[in-house]
């Protein structure tokens, strides 16, 4: 008789604690209120600490600046590379007459055919030839150089005159790893740290070429835009299409660091398709 | 007949799975938001390769970069110190099944372009971590959103600094 009663006792504390467990619908729906504005007071939480940091924050974005403003330039302006000193038809000056006569002698770059077809890039939607890098830049108006007349550039003795310039228009962490030597920095995103030397030089110089990775990256397309609108010619203006994607893998020596740094390094590409790297001063 | 419970159950019941699922959701966050916040140039060009907004709504595409590292960051600290964690499980969710969908169609474009097997395709998805393979990352964020679910859904309340944070 006991031992039954302690049973239905039981029993009945069991279906108490079942109902206890079972939702309830009020409780339920206050519950979803209750998240639910929690989300939404998080979200705002969220946004407003992202737009104070962001403001803190000395790489942060303006969030009034249109980054992608492509530059206005004519399509009939781009015209193909006719080697270093002989791109102004209406230049005058001692420096294009000079390099006129450097470049005659020498036999330089003329030719715009591809030579290179190397495919470049590391995303597998980048992979193209420098023909269709060097095409893709002049279909968009601008003035596009293959490799070779890159490194006619480097090579020729202007470029210590100051009377071409090279650019380096990628990220400060890359300009850092390795750039070609004595290339000028220009950020197109942080331009009021890089602009300033750049338009420096760049007033005094014939020839400017601009690069950033190459392939499709649109760093030194941009910079070219910031130049444009600082009263920098047209005419002056040149993209690298292979850009340092191809300057590196073409075993040039970079330059670590900053400008003029002296720390040269060079890949040398080995047999088995690993680049192992070489150092002077 | 056997009546103790399996080992997961057990988990659960300690809120052992919780501590884990959270603090798993609150690392990654952190670090994702952290390693975004500091190089907001990248994301942005990253972001942008999504195609989300129209070049004439360029601010949106500012201010989602700007801001969203940082909201990343906010829901990996409060998970780690168990503050209104069914809300930030929320958001988690909410901002998931926004990202998934995107880093598949992709994906998918990838794989349509260049004829890649999907989980041989290593891209950039803007998510912090650099180049990833594309199967791993789908699996990470299906596994991420199951976790916050998880988070959400769950009645063991233990190890938490303050459950609520609205009342």
């Amino acid at each position: 008789m006991q031992v039954r009663r302690v049973r239905a006792r039981c029993a009945a504390l069991r279906a108490l604690a079942i109902r206890d467990q079972r939702p309830n619908p009020v409780s339920t729906m206050k519950e979803v209120t209750r998240v639910v504005r929690e989300f939404l007071l998080l979200a705002v939480v969220g946004v407003s600490v992202g737009l104070i940091a962001n403001a803190l924050n000395p790489n942060g974005l303006s969030l009034r600046r249109n980054y992608f403003t492509k530059p206005v330039v004519s399509r009939g302006s781009a015209r193909p590379y006719s080697g270093p000193g002989t791109n102004h038809g209406t230049q005058t000056g001692p420096a294009s007459r000079a390099a006129d006569t450097q470049m005659t002698a020498s036999g330089g770059g003329g030719e715009t055919g591809g030579r290179n077809t190397a495919k470049t890039g590391t995303d597998p939607s980048e992979q193209m030839t420098e023909d269709e890098m060097v095409q893709r830049l002049r279909d968009l108006g601008f003035q596009a150089l293959y490799h070779h007349e890159v490194v006619d550039i480097f090579s020729s003795p202007y470029r210590a005159d100051g009377l071409y310039v090279i650019i380096d228009a990628r990220t400060e962490q890359h300009y850092r790893s390795g750039h070609i030597p004595g290339a000028y920095h220009l950020d197109h995103y942080y331009l009021d740290r890089t602009v300033g030397k750049v338009l420096e030089a760049c007033r005094m110089a014939d020839k400017i070429v601009v690069y950033c990775n190459g392939g499709v990256c649109e760093d030194s397309e941009l910079a070219v835009g910031d130049l444009l609108e600082r009263g920098i010619p047209f005419d002056r203006l040149y993209i690298y299409a292979g850009g340092f994607t191809m300057w590196a893998g073409d075993g040039m020596q970079y330059e670590v660091g900053e400008r003029n740094s002296g720390e040269l390094v060079w890949d040398v590409p080995a047999s088995g398709g690993q680049a192992s790297e070489g150092a002077a001063k | 007949m056997n009546s103790e419970p399996g080992l997961i159950r057990r988990l659960y019941r300690s809120g052992a799975l919780m501590v884990f699922c959270r603090l798993a959701i609150g690392l990654l966050f952190v670090y994702m938001g952290f390693k975004k916040a500091m190089d907001p140039v990248t994301f942005l060009k990253l972001v942008r390769e999504y195609e989300m907004f129209p070049d004439n709504i360029w601010w949106l595409l500012n201010f989602t970069v700007a801001t969203l590292p940082w909201v990343e960051i906010l829901c990996g600290l409060l998970l780690l110190l168990g503050i209104a964690h069914r809300g930030t499980a929320l958001l988690v969710m909410v901002m998931l099944s926004v990202f998934t969908p995107m880093i598949w169609l992709r994906g998918l474009g990838i794989h349509d372009a260049e004829h890649i097997p999907f989980c041989r395709i290593i891209f950039d998805c803007g998510c912090g971590a650099g180049p990833v393979n594309f199967c791993w990352k789908m699996a990470e964020n299906i596994a991420l959103f199951l976790a916050a679910a998880l988070i959400l859904f769950s009645r063991i309340h233990r190890f938490y600094l303050r459950v609520e944070f609205v009342r």
